[in-house]
């Protein structure tokens, strides 16, 4: 009988009180997927292998060393929070070779994760490897084996089942994008199955910070540039939407989805199927992006990622940077803070990322088509953008597409051409804002809505379903 | 955010119909009185005005941040339609976007052309790359146009800097892209009801200022701190001081000297007549008086304050004084019960002397704001018409009226009805002399180089004041300087 009270229960908060008193039972039994593939979560800034205190002022006391113990349990927390890829500590960010990087692959390993590592010999030599070459100081073949000698260690090492790749490079100019691509052929040639690393600029970047020179270019021909000269098998970019104010305002950056809408496009114009990466915000910092204050903070930023189709989200810090690095001041709010103890952000990360997970049967099995837009408000001004988008799906067998709050959705179809979406109560989640959403499809009779909580089918109401997402909720809206 | 404000807009309707009667014909957005708006019709909800109807006339849409609120351009706006000059009313009518983002999204906004502005009045950022790109208007002929119902031209009533600052190269001409936005007036604005309940003197002098501290400090019994700065934005607003004090030292000539950045020497601090010597003497006096004291002079807590929690610390009096701009009224003193004033930036030993042996007095106004036409905009003369009628005397004192800053323009702001701590303001800026930093210097304009390029020295010696000197971070930052010159 609880179970039945809890099924109930779990229906009526799925929908809300929508009013309706008949019985909107299936007609039929729901779609079956299965995946066993994970969604790859990764981060920036990680457990180093000191733990660094610090006073209230973010000024530092003292510096220890962590026990093997101590720095295993840390490793442990980062598997528990539902993480898959972890990153190096602050200071072994660029060069962990001094000993770092074994320890960290040791630990990723033993806690089932992959790690990606950064080696100041590696990085150097990727980025040098073209003039190198070029000037006749080595020969390409040469690099190569100097490359191969540098991983080795780390490739014959008992954990590099642990091994992701390596960070080449974080938001390089276009100026720099030929010496990249030359440095990760011999990459890709030294150690095919690697990851060879770059992070790229967002779209908020200004014009010759793009270039990496004086002369300005627009985010559009940085994106090209990059496409059409580094071959990585994924883009990845940072572009971080929740922002907050001293008096208690919030808001949401006004170009979070728009620059997910140009990278989509151009991983779709190119056909080359890469992947898409990016990093979202779990930190306050500078004088505008807040601290995360809920599962639905985070959430809200996966799931608006998710309806772009997205392959990896990266949390942006899992453990938090010195207080000020000179240019940019950083909260004590990541989801470890200074001391490494776990914060209220670990509890909403690690939330949301079991939430994202629960998606995958059904998300894996899906191929993004496009987006389609409720607006109701556009209370973020980030539909304006998406308005001209050519991703922006029209017809199709969802006729209708309202909310009572800002709205968007993901469109999909699995390998059979069935298709699926992706909706999502785009609204700030800080307002806490529920969002009632009904979609009308014609030519089916049922729908599988999938959520974290548990997946419901329903019979149509003249073709349409209402429900409601709660703030920062999603659902995998499947008609059949 | 279009149901946030008609939401917020509802309220202040309903709150208007109750206290109507003491504030006659005022109007109020979002809790900011406006001002009577006789004569337009002003849709809230659509944030337009216009004379009688809209149909049949031609849009005039700007895009502002809310740093001085919207009564400025609400007024200009209904001014201009209700021009004595031309009947503008019946040509235009105006749409209304304030945009707390602006800054940090007008990039994205011109580069991808959707829903564009015919005006944009940013916050200070690096305007060169739009020029270069190609989305700015070509400006002279606003700058040449005679102002309505005046005789001289726009550019005849320009003052200082801004006569040129405007203009930069693009494929190979150069041209007028940015027009005259605020001049922001900076220093240390303080609690003037604490300083007469205690007794405090304004400090004249450096020392003055490190004695005020201490005695603040003495006088509550720690319980009010002399400063509260916002540690989460870049140099925690210190630089409103600092670049003041650099001035004092080194002169104006020496900052323009050091903007040209035509060599890594306009890094080296050793000698009086170097460019960066008055920064190693600022830092220094920064270092005497708040880094070493950072524990009892700032209050606690301010390394992780924006600049709003800041100000209402402030407000809530927690510190005595804190740096910041003519601005903070507008932003957050208006539930403030105390006297707010602001004072001229303690003068430096070594300040320098005019040739009557009177100290020379700085306004640092920190990067400009500007405003903008994009080439895309769809009513580029009307948008030209307005901004030329806003440079108009009666304009450029109603624009001071309403948000409580000056504008590089020749007016007589002695005519203007400000408040008491706007006033303080304006006088410090009428015996100052403005500075902004002025390049054209590809390495500036491109973002190559900065005034601070090593990081920003406050904060770093805020948060390394055990290892961290002054005269070391100076060091530091021309030798990094020498040795990456030849790549910037």
């Amino acid at each position: 009988m609880k179970r039945i009270s809890a099924l109930l229960l779990s229906a009526l908060m799925v929908f809300g009180l929508t009013g309706c008193s008949r019985d909107n039972s299936a007609t039929a039994d729901p779609p079956e997927y299965t995946s066993t593939e994970k969604f790859e979560i990764g981060m920036w800034v990680g457990v180093s292998d000191k733990l660094v205190t610090y006073d209230e002022d973010g000024k530092k006391v003292s510096e220890r060393p962590l026990t093997d113990a101590e720095f295993l349990e840390k490793y442990q927390e980062i598997a528990d929070a539902g993480f898959t890829v972890a990153f190096p500590g602050y200071d072994v960010m660029i060069d962990g070779s001094g000993g770092y990087n074994m320890k960290a692959l040791e630990a990723a390993s033993r806690v089932g994760i992959k790690h990606i590592i950064g080696d100041a010999r590696l990085s150097s030599l990727m980025m040098q490897a073209k003039t190198l070459v070029e000037s006749g100081v080595y020969t390409r073949d040469e690099i190569v084996e100097q490359t191969r000698d540098i991983l080795s260690p780390y490739l014959e090492s008992e954990y590099a089942d642990a091994l992701y790749g390596f960070m080449i490079d974080d938001e390089p100019g276009a100026a720099l994008f030929s010496a990249l691509e030359y440095g990760r052929s011999i990459f890709e040639e030294a150690a095919p199955d690697l990851m060879f690393y770059v992070n790229l600029f967002p779209i908020i970047a200004g014009g010759a910070q793009l270039s990496g020179t004086t002369q300005a270019i627009t985010y559009d021909d940085y994106l090209s540039n990059y496409f059409g000269t580094v071959k990585t098998d994924y883009i990845s970019y940072d572009h971080y939407p929740l922002y907050g104010s001293g008096d208690g305002s919030t808001s949401i950056e006004p170009t979070f989805l728009y620059n997910m809408d140009l990278i989509r496009t151009k991983i779709d114009e190119e056909g080359a199927g890469r992947e898409f990466w990016t990093f979202l915000q779990s930190i306050q910092y500078g004088g505008k992006n807040r601290a995360l204050t809920s599962k639905a903070d985070a959430t809200f930023q996966a799931y608006s990622f998710m309806a772009f189709g997205g392959d990896c989200i990266q949390w942006f810090c899992y453990a938090c940077p010195p207080a000020n690095d000179g240019a940019t001041a950083f909260g004590n709010n990541a989801l470890i803070d200074r001391n490494y103890e776990k914060t209220a952000t670990y509890d909403y990360v690690s939330g949301a990322n079991k939430d994202v997970q629960s998606f995958m049967p059904y998300y894996k099995n899906f191929e993004w088509k496009g987006f389609t837009l409720s607006e109701v408000y556009d209370d973020t001004d980030n539909f304006e953008y998406l308005s001209i988008s050519e991703n922006l799906v029209t017809g199709g067998a969802l006729t209708s597409f309202t909310s009572t709050e800002d709205a968007f959705a993901g469109v999909f179809e699995d390998k059979d051409g069935n298709p699926g979406y992706f909706a999502v109560n785009f609204t700030d989640p800080a307002l806490n804002k529920s969002n009632e959403i009904t979609m009308t499809f014609e030519g089916y009779t049922n729908v599988l809505i999938v959520k974290p909580e548990g997946n419901t089918a329903l019979r149509l109401d003249g073709g349409s379903v209402t429900f409601t997402l709660g703030v920062g909720e999603a659902a995998f809206v499947i008609p059949y | 955010m279009k149901k946030l404000l008609a939401m917020l807009l509802g309220v202040l309707m309903m709150f208007t119909l109750f206290t109507g009667c003491s504030r006659n014909d005022q109007n109020s957005t979002s809790g900011e009185d406006v001002g009577s708006l006789d004569g337009v019709t002003y849709d809230e909800r659509a944030s337009e005005m216009y004379v009688d109807t809209k149909d049949g006339k031609t849009r005039i849409k700007i895009s502002y941040t809310p740093g001085y609120g919207s009564a400025w351009v609400l007024q200009s706006a209904r001014a201009f339609l209700l021009s004595d000059v031309d009947t503008y009313g019946d040509l235009y009518y105006f749409e209304f976007d304030m945009d707390s983002e602006l800054t940090t999204s007008v990039s994205t906004k011109l580069e991808s052309g959707v829903g564009l502005s015919d005006i944009y009045f940013p916050l200070a950022s690096n305007w060169y790359s739009y020029a270069s790109l190609g989305y700015l208007e070509n400006l002279d002929s606003l700058y040449e146009m005679t102002i309505p119902g005046e005789t001289g031209t726009v550019l005849d009533k320009i003052s200082g800097s801004w006569e040129t600052y405007g203009q930069t190269v693009r494929q190979g001409e150069t041209h007028y892209y940015i027009f005259p936005g605020n001049e922001n007036i900076t220093g240390i604005v303080y609690n003037k009801t604490l300083f007469d309940q205690y007794g405090w003197e304004v400090p004249e002098t450096t020392a003055d200022l490190k004695e005020l501290c201490q005695q603040i400090v003495d006088d509550t019994e720690g319980s009010i701190a002399p400063f509260v700065y916002p540690g989460t934005i870049s140099g925690g607003y210190w630089d409103f001081i600092g670049t003041n004090w650099w001035l004092q030292v080194s002169g104006a000539d020496k900052l323009d000297e050091f903007m040209q950045f035509g060599s890594p020497e306009v890094f080296n601090y050793a000698d009086q007549d170097d460019p960066s010597y008055g920064k190693l003497r600022m830092l220094e006096t920064f270092e005497d008086i708040i880094v070493r004291n950072r524990t009892t002079y700032t209050l606690r807590g301010s390394a992780s304050k924006d600049h709003l929690a800041a100000q209402i610390s402030f407000v809530q009096r927690e510190a005595a004084m804190i740096p910041n701009g003519n601005w903070i009224e507008k932003e957050s003193l208006s539930s403030m019960q105390d006297e707010v004033r602001m004072m001229a930036t303690p003068r430096m030993e070594g300040a320098q002397q005019d040739a009557e042996g009177n100290y020379l007095s700085y306004n640092y106004s920190g990067q400009p704001d500007y405003m903008f036409i994009p080439a895309q905009a769809a009513n580029k003369e009307g948008a030209k018409l307005f901004l030329a009628y806003m440079c108009r005397d009666d304009m450029l004192k109603l624009y001071t009226d309403y948000s409580g800053a000056p504008r590089p323009f020749d007016y007589d702001v002695s005519e203007c009805e400000v408040s008491d701590f706007i006033q303080s303001c304006l006088d410090v800026w009428s015996v100052s002399e403005t500075w902004f930093e002025n390049s054209q210097s590809e390495l500036w304009t491109a973002n190559r180089i900065k005034k601070f390029n090593l990081g920003n020295p406050y904060t770093m010696l805020l948060a390394n004041s055990d290892t961290m000197s002054a005269i070391g971070w100076c060091a530091s930052e021309y030798t990094n300087v020498l040795n990456s010159w030849d790549s910037l």
